[in-house]
């Protein structure tokens, strides 16, 4: 059997105890958060070039994807908030737009977990260089509008975004996936300048 | 007849002492009949709050209507509260689950509608605690996966992608919501620990007596399929619940 008998342990919280106190800074919601408080995971992979097309456009404003951007053979797949996303982005001042117009026709993937999908968001190294605020604001409408959405469910709910940066015209391109709570979506912003000098 | 008039703090105030009273009567032990009055009481001060909040949108006065509707979903929480007290007494568990489940969803729609003191957050915690006594809790949930286009906004009746609305928020004291989308393709079912919709609930599962079980009461239902090879077992669930809380 492991462990010491129950009578030690609690004469060894007695002897500290006799010469110790301590406090409890946190409690009831502060206290709920800490403890289930999540780490951001985020990957990063190399991608091969982006259409030539797609990355002029991402020069000039954040691009709204499709899931399937790499090959959307039966026709473009949008994440189910691309829509809302796309409305608030233009009702907060973000440049951005879709790859293709979104329709009656456009198949979007509805996803029922508790975690949030963003749209993917295509964004150049350029973009990010000479405009640094629009991917910053862009990240700060999402996670405000998604902590909003899920007011009194979670007070930090998750989030899963996938952003494709181009670099040097699109000759190359990275994938950057997170996977954490909204408040941490703001880090993101660190992570696209440290590439901003390459292009 | 001239039609009623009332100011937002003479309406507030009657939310106010109807959710006190509701309080004494959220309890188990409380009378089913005495719980069902006041939740007769309830629906009849939401239906004039639903009329005011009418009242505001021809007015033009969208925080009012955004107000009235935050008090409509407290109301509509508090009903769906004691209704849960109810359902248990009756043993419907499971409709019972989906009042708590109700309850918590319309406290967040209603501090979506409008900030409104603390109450409703008191009151949800409230309920969160009597869900965490009251039910054995489910490990994983059922999370469906579908391609879908098209629907409308129920806030202009629009075709999603023409309108300015935006999922989840509330406008004119109504919630935008995407309704009557085209399902495409079903794509999967998984099981998840945390689902969008928790009504997406495990309800039966089979056991080495060869029985299926109620997911909740343990309770044997039915006799089970005899078991295939490689199978460690067979369960029952809600992939998909249809019902719109009232968003209007």
């Amino acid at each position: 059997m492991w462990g010491y008998p129950a009578v030690i342990i609690v004469e060894a919280f007695r002897l500290m105890s006799a010469h110790s106190s301590y406090e409890c800074p946190l409690s009831g919601a502060a206290l709920e958060e800490r403890l289930t408080s999540r780490e951001p995971k985020l990957t990063i992979k190399q991608l091969g070039p982006v259409e030539d097309d797609m990355s002029a456009r991402a020069d000039e404003s954040i691009l709204l994807l499709p899931l399937n951007w790499q090959s959307a053979e039966n026709g473009p797949l949008y994440s189910a908030s691309t829509e809302s996303v796309a409305k608030l982005f233009s009702q907060e001042g973000v440049v951005a737009e879709t790859l293709s117009p979104l329709t009656a026709e456009t198949n979007l993937k509805d996803e029922r977990a508790m975690d949030w999908v963003a749209p993917t968001l295509l964004v150049s190294s350029l973009l990010v260089s000479q405009n640094s605020m629009a991917v910053s604001l862009a990240l700060s409408v999402m996670a405000n509008y998604v902590t909003d959405l899920f007011k009194g469910i979670r007070s930090d709910p998750n989030v899963k975004l996938t952003v494709i940066q181009t670099e040097q015209r699109g000759k190359t391109a990275r994938e950057i996936h997170y996977e954490g709570p909204a408040s941490g979506l703001s880090a993101l912003t660190k992570v696209l300048s440290s590439r901003e000098l390459k292009d | 007849m001239d039609p009623e008039r009332a100011t937002l703090e003479q309406l507030a105030d009657e939310y106010t002492a109807a959710m006190r009273e509701s309080e004494k009567l959220a309890f188990f032990v409380r009378d089913a009949e005495l719980q069902t009055q006041q939740i007769d009481g309830l629906i009849a001060l939401k239906r004039r709050i639903q009329g005011f909040k009418y009242g505001a949108r021809k007015a033009g006065d969208e925080r009012a209507a955004n107000m009235l509707f935050h008090l409509q979903c407290g109301l509509n929480a508090m009903i769906s509260f004691l209704t849960m007290w109810i359902e248990l007494k009756k043993g419907d568990h499971h409709s019972a689950w989906n009042c708590v489940v109700d309850a918590e969803e319309y406290v967040s729609i209603a501090l979506r509608a409008a900030d409104a003191g603390e109450g409703l957050e008191d009151f949800l915690q409230h309920v969160k605690l009597a869900e965490q006594v009251i039910f054995p809790g489910y490990p994983v949930y059922n999370s469906m996966g579908a391609v879908i286009r098209g629907g409308k906004c129920t806030v202009c009746e629009l075709p999603f992608n023409r309108c300015e609305h935006i999922e989840g928020r509330v406008y004119w004291g109504r919630l935008c919501v995407r309704i009557h989308p085209e399902i495409v393709d079903m794509d999967h079912v998984a099981m998840v620990d945390e689902p969008r919709d928790r009504r997406c609930v495990i309800t039966e599962i089979t056991t080495n007596d060869g029985y299926y079980h109620d997911y909740m009461t343990l309770k044997k239902t039915r006799r089970a399929e005899d078991k295939e090879e490689g199978t460690a077992g067979r369960l029952t669930g809600v992939i998909f619940h249809n019902q719109l809380l009232e968003i209007d």
